[in-house]
């Protein structure tokens, strides 16, 4: 009765395999990273019943003569099955005891959950284990490094190069790498690496302290876990929402690993928001608003107080743009003007007046500049078109311009002298997109063209060295990708063309 | 940025920004002399954004931007926002948290 049972659930499964739909060649290439992980999941699959059936027939052999079934049956199964799914033998057995280069050799059996990416994969599994050990080795990681560099990388590469970056001190690194895993297709990108990369960022943001950028980083996390839903909740708690304190503890209670994470827990429990200061008459007249003196002493205070500001911090545009203002009522003020103008011909300089005061001019707008990258996004709303605001953004433009030119040129000295790997060609890739981004924010439309301009053509070159050369096709398509919405955000039109063709190409 | 204002010439030097170029110089030397002699008070001196810590290299670096009648004339302005004696207090920040990465289980250490 039993063995027929067997036979018949083999049977089903095979008949499963041939009525189950596959994709039509006609809506997937063929030789794309789409079709290539269907057949790996298919060949997994197809593995796995060949496997059972195989076990299967031999415990009936084994019934014939010994007359039982069930031990050899499930003996061979579980011999067998890390043979096929070797993901449970990497994940239970060599990532917990931090056996990194048995993880990414087994993990190169292929299988779970690296379909889409199995070289990125094996070397993540790596490194995964590689966090496991007691010390960072640097030997290790050099190892795993080169594995990067066997073949093609997709996304869960590109996670395991960021936590590689991680491991060796360079969180700054690791966390602009990570975060630029949005740009990678999702079919060359495994989930799990996806959500790992998420775990890891949200992570770093608690870490510093960030609780804002983890309220953002968990709402955009489709599938939080137990653990990053009670992390997600304390970061709400920080940043000042109404989260009930119950709800927190049972979100905590629902959680694994409750033992590492009760500090967080206490920490969020015992967290109030500052109560707004209260100020004493006396620093009240201190207060630039408040305080009708010279609007040059009112320019300075608003300016010492933009500079006491932690740098590290985001700062708010409504201060830059009172400060521009404070600065532009300043430089009006006759005044000053003609202090300024009498000092110069006290002392008798060449400068006159006039162009001392244009070099301060100069330096606020040094300032201002600096304030607006620190602004973010936020920059993008920047209103002030004339005065010193405008002065900050030349500033701001002709500086960008001449960091980003610096960037590219390096890029094309490393890329020409292939003292470069794609690995590390995608790190420099994305801090040149990231520094882009910072810097075109407060930018006028026209200066974003010229922006674009600088940065196009290295990275046109730099994707078709990807595309042609290394064979990368997953990562010059993220190339073109950001190409082509830039090309259209600043209407470039044959750029644009271009870059629409390469994508419509696909990976 | 914030060195516009604390490490201004004038204020480096606890000098009004009238002070003549003679009277500079003295003040360097003087304060170059207290610094080497390890007076007490000498290695602190008051700015816009509270005490800051002072060393011979930029009381010299100070004395010498000064020396130069243009950027001093800039100087000036930048030295009419008065110092204070207290430390100004950073924009309170929430906690931290360094245990996120063995929470979420990929790290042990």
């Amino acid at each position: 009765m039993t063995a027929s049972l067997v036979v018949w659930l083999c049977v089903a499964l095979c008949v499963g395999i041939g009525v189950s739909p596959l994709a039509s060649i006609v809506t997937i290439d063929p030789q794309g990273p789409r079709a290539k992980a269907m057949r790996r999941a298919e060949q997994q699959f197809a593995s796995a019943v060949m496997m059972l059936a195989t076990c299967g027939l031999f415990s009936l052999w084994l019934v014939g003569r010994k007359g039982e079934m069930w031990w050899p049956l499930f003996a061979m199964i579980v011999m067998t099955l890390p043979l096929v799914h070797p993901w449970i033998v990497v994940r239970g057995i060599f990532i917990p005891l931090g056996l990194a280069r048995a993880a990414v050799r087994v993990s190169r059996l292929g299988g779970h959950p690296w379909f889409r990416d199995p070289v990125g994969g094996a070397v993540l599994a790596g490194v995964l284990a590689a966090m496991h050990r007691r010390k960072h080795d640097p030997a290790l990681a050099r190892w795993l490094r080169m594995r990067l560099g066997e073949d093609r990388i997709g996304g869960a590469g590109i996670v395991a190069l960021g936590l590689l970056a991680a491991e060796s001190g360079d969180r700054e690194t690791a966390r602009i790498v990570l975060g630029s895993l949005d740009e990678i297709e999702p079919d060359i990108c495994p989930p799990l690496a996806r959500s790992l990369a998420l775990d890891w960022l949200a992570a770093d943001a608690a870490r510093r302290g960030a609780w804002h950028e983890l309220v953002e980083r968990i709402v955009d996390d489709p599938f939080p876990t137990r653990t990053t839903r009670f992390v997600g909740l304390c970061a709400r708690r920080m940043v000042g929402e109404p989260i009930d304190r119950r709800s927190i503890a049972w979100a905590w209670l629902m959680a694994p690993r409750r033992a590492t994470t009760i500090s967080l827990l206490w920490k969020c429990l015992r967290h109030r928001l500052p109560h707004a200061r209260v100020l004493d008459d006396h620093e009240l007249a201190r207060l630039a608003a408040n305080d009708g003196r010279e609007p040059i002493l009112t320019a300075l205070a608003l300016h010492a107080e933009a500079a006491a500001l932690p740098t590290t911090l985001p700062v708010a545009l409504p201060l830059v743009e009172r400060l521009a203002a404070g600065w532009d009522e300043a430089f009006a003020d006759f005044g000053l003007r003609g202090e300024v103008r009498s000092r110069a011909e006290h002392f008798g300089t060449e400068a006159t007046g006039e162009l001392l005061v244009a070099r301060l001019q100069r330096a606020v707008a040094r300032d201002l500049a600096a304030l607006l990258a620190q602004c973010g996004r936020e920059a993008e709303h920047v209103r002030a078109e004339t005065g010193v605001m405008r002065r900050a953004r030349e500033v701001h433009f002709d500086e960008a311009t001449e960091t980003l030119a610096q960037r590219c040129s390096e890029l094309a000295r490393r890329r020409g002298s292939a003292n470069i790997d794609p690995a590390a060609a995608w790190i420099e890739w994305v801090r040149v997109r990231r520094a882009y981004l910072l810097a075109a924010v407060p930018l006028a439309p026209s200066q974003r063209g010229l922006l674009y301009a600088v940065i196009e053509r290295e990275l046109r070159q730099l994707a078709a060295w990807l595309w042609n050369e290394r064979a990368e096709r997953g990562l010059a398509h993220a190339v073109c990708l950001f190409l082509l919405a830039e090309a259209e955000r600043v209407r470039d039109g044959e750029a644009a063309a271009y870059y629409r063709h390469n994508v419509v190409v696909g990976l | 940025m914030a060195q516009r204002f604390t490490l201004d010439p004038f204020t480096v030097l606890q000098a009004a920004p009238t002070a003549s170029r003679a009277e500079l110089d003295g003040t360097a030397t003087r304060l170059l002399e207290a610094l080497a002699a390890g007076l007490p008070g000498a290695d602190r001196y008051p700015t816009p954004l509270g005490p800051r810590q002072r060393d011979p290299d930029i009381v010299t670096a100070a004395a010498a931007e000064l020396r130069d009648r243009e950027r001093r004339i800039v100087h000036e302005v930048w030295a009419r926002m008065p110092v204070r004696s207290a430390e100004v207090e950073p924009p309170p920040t929430g906690p931290t948290w360094t245990g996120g990465e063995r929470a979420l289980g990929w790290r042990s250490r």
